[in-house]
């Protein structure tokens, strides 16, 4: 059970992953927007379409803990 | 007491069910398909009541905000699915009021749908069936499987992969932010039984659960968009 | 909690599928009818505007057409007019020369008979004095025939002479 617990913590770490993306992800945005205000709706469901998919890989590292937790 | 109180969270966590049909050897009826009937009858008691009296000619204050949502709804699907959005404007809007009002349901005490993974399953296996059902109906058969080779045929077998890929991520990103943030509520309801849950409801309740709705949405939209349009 | 049950999906499924039959008729169905109606209703107004501003403007144009044959009208009536007055007048100066000619011709014609009256009653009471005279001269009635004659004959000698 033990092992177990220290296994969903590992898996638990793509959250990193999926963080330093969406703030990048983010930041970049942020960036364009002020260069450019006027296309600030196709970046914001650009970046939406991003920070979904880079949070995928946050809630799958999250799925894979609880199945540890719980299943294994 | 922390036991007990992982007891109760595993207990929380399951799916309960709510009665069972007693045919076919049983079928078991769950807690979220309850309380989709309940968020099904809502909606369409509110619906009723809102569209009781429309007028071309002279719209109340109800009837514009009513008019200003579908039309931003009919803008957002025209703007990604071109020429062919009027079948699919309807769908994605019941998905995007199923979804929404099922994210905010948590509020009210009630179990959010969109916990049970099989729900979200469900959800996810018709966005597929949208998805790739617009792509052979507005294509043809051949124009549909050459879509799987674009936008060059190296990526077929990573294509093929997408067709079970998205909707499981559709499904899990769901589920998991709001089992997510229900197993977080939970905890810290444990915690500090008042007045800190409701701050952080706003944000895992209200905003996590509309950015859900319509990441959900917009995905569908946009995976269907990428199989109907003709452009690249 | 992560295990995925058939009934559910089939059951969210179904709950799907009749949530959107009936948000379809009763929400979007109604609402989009709305939108269309107003927009048809908002296009055919501009239609019937812009109908009725060609309809104007092509009033406009035929009553300015009528305008311009009336004024062409009047214009040709006022010509016709003075040509026929001019035509009646230079009829009327003409007719007035012929008079006048006429007039004048008569007047000479009359002029010259009375002169010639007046020439014969002379030259007969020349004859006639210069009978007197000549009976005078030879005392006695020359009021034969042949002495008319020779007075007659001396005359027009004088006369011819003259």
């Amino acid at each position: 059970m033990t092992l177990g617990i220290i296994a969903a913590g590992i898996a638990v770490f793509t959250g990193i992953g999926a963080g330093i993306g969406i703030g990048f992800a983010t930041g970049k945005a942020s960036e364009a927007i002020a260069r450019q205000p006027e296309a600030s709706g196709k970046i914001n469901s650009a970046l939406l379409l991003g920070c979904a998919l880079a949070e995928g890989t946050a809630i799958f590292g999250f799925i894979t803990a609880l199945l540890i937790l719980f299943m294994g | 007491m922390l036991e007990s109180f992982k007891e109760s969270l595993v207990s929380a966590l399951g799916n309960k069910t709510a009665f069972t049909i007693p045919v076919l050897g049983g079928i078991p009826v769950a807690d979220s398909v309850v309380v989709t009937w309940i968020i099904m009858a809502l909606l369409a008691a509110l619906s009723l009541l809102l569209t009781r009296k429309l007028s071309v000619r002279s719209p109340g204050k109800v009837q514009t905000a009513l008019e200003w949502a579908v039309q931003l709804l009919n803008d957002f699907v025209r703007s990604n699915l071109g020429a062919h959005w009027r079948p699919f404007a309807p769908w994605l809007g019941t998905v995007a009021l199923y979804i929404g009002l099922s994210n905010l349901i948590g509020i009210l005490g009630l179990t959010p749908p969109t916990k049970d993974i099989s729900v979200t399953a469900a959800l996810a296996i018709m966005s597929m069936l949208l998805i790739y059902g617009a792509q052979f109906r507005y294509n043809g058969l051949l124009g549909g499987l050459k879509k799987f080779a674009e936008p060059m045929p190296l990526l077929l077998p990573i294509n093929l992969m997408e067709v079970a890929i998205r909707p499981l991520a559709l499904c899990m990103r769901l589920f998991g932010n709001i089992l997510g943030a229900f197993i977080i509520m939970e905890m810290l309801k444990f915690l500090v039984p008042v007045i800190l849950p409701a701050v952080f409801s706003i944000y895992f309740d209200l905003f996590d659960g509309l950015i859900q709705t319509v990441v959900f949405v917009f995905l569908t939209t946009l995976f269907t968009g990428e199989g109907i349009q003709e452009e690249t | 909690m992560l295990e995925f049950e058939p009934a559910t999906i089939l059951f969210t499924v179904i709950n799907l599928l009749v949530l959107y039959l009936i948000l379809r008729k009763l929400l979007f169905g109604r609402v989009n009818a709305v939108l269309e109606q107003r927009s048809a209703l908002v296009k055919g107004k501009i239609a019937a505007a812009e109908d009725n501003n060609r309809q104007a403007e092509e009033r406009k144009l035929q009553y300015e057409r009528q305008l311009t044959d009336a004024r062409h009208e009047g214009a040709k009536i006022v010509a016709d007019a003075q040509s026929r007055a001019q035509r009646l007048y230079e009829d009327k100066m003409l007719q007035a020369e012929a008079d006048a000619k006429r007039l004048r011709s008569a007047a000479e014609a009359q002029i010259a008979t009375e002169r010639e009256a007046m020439l014969r009653g002379a030259r007969s009471e020349v004859a006639a004095l210069a009978l007197m005279a000549a009976a005078k001269v030879a005392e006695r009635s020359m009021d034969g025939a042949d002495d008319k004659a020779l007075i007659d004959t001396f005359l027009s000698e004088v006369s011819e002479q003259a």
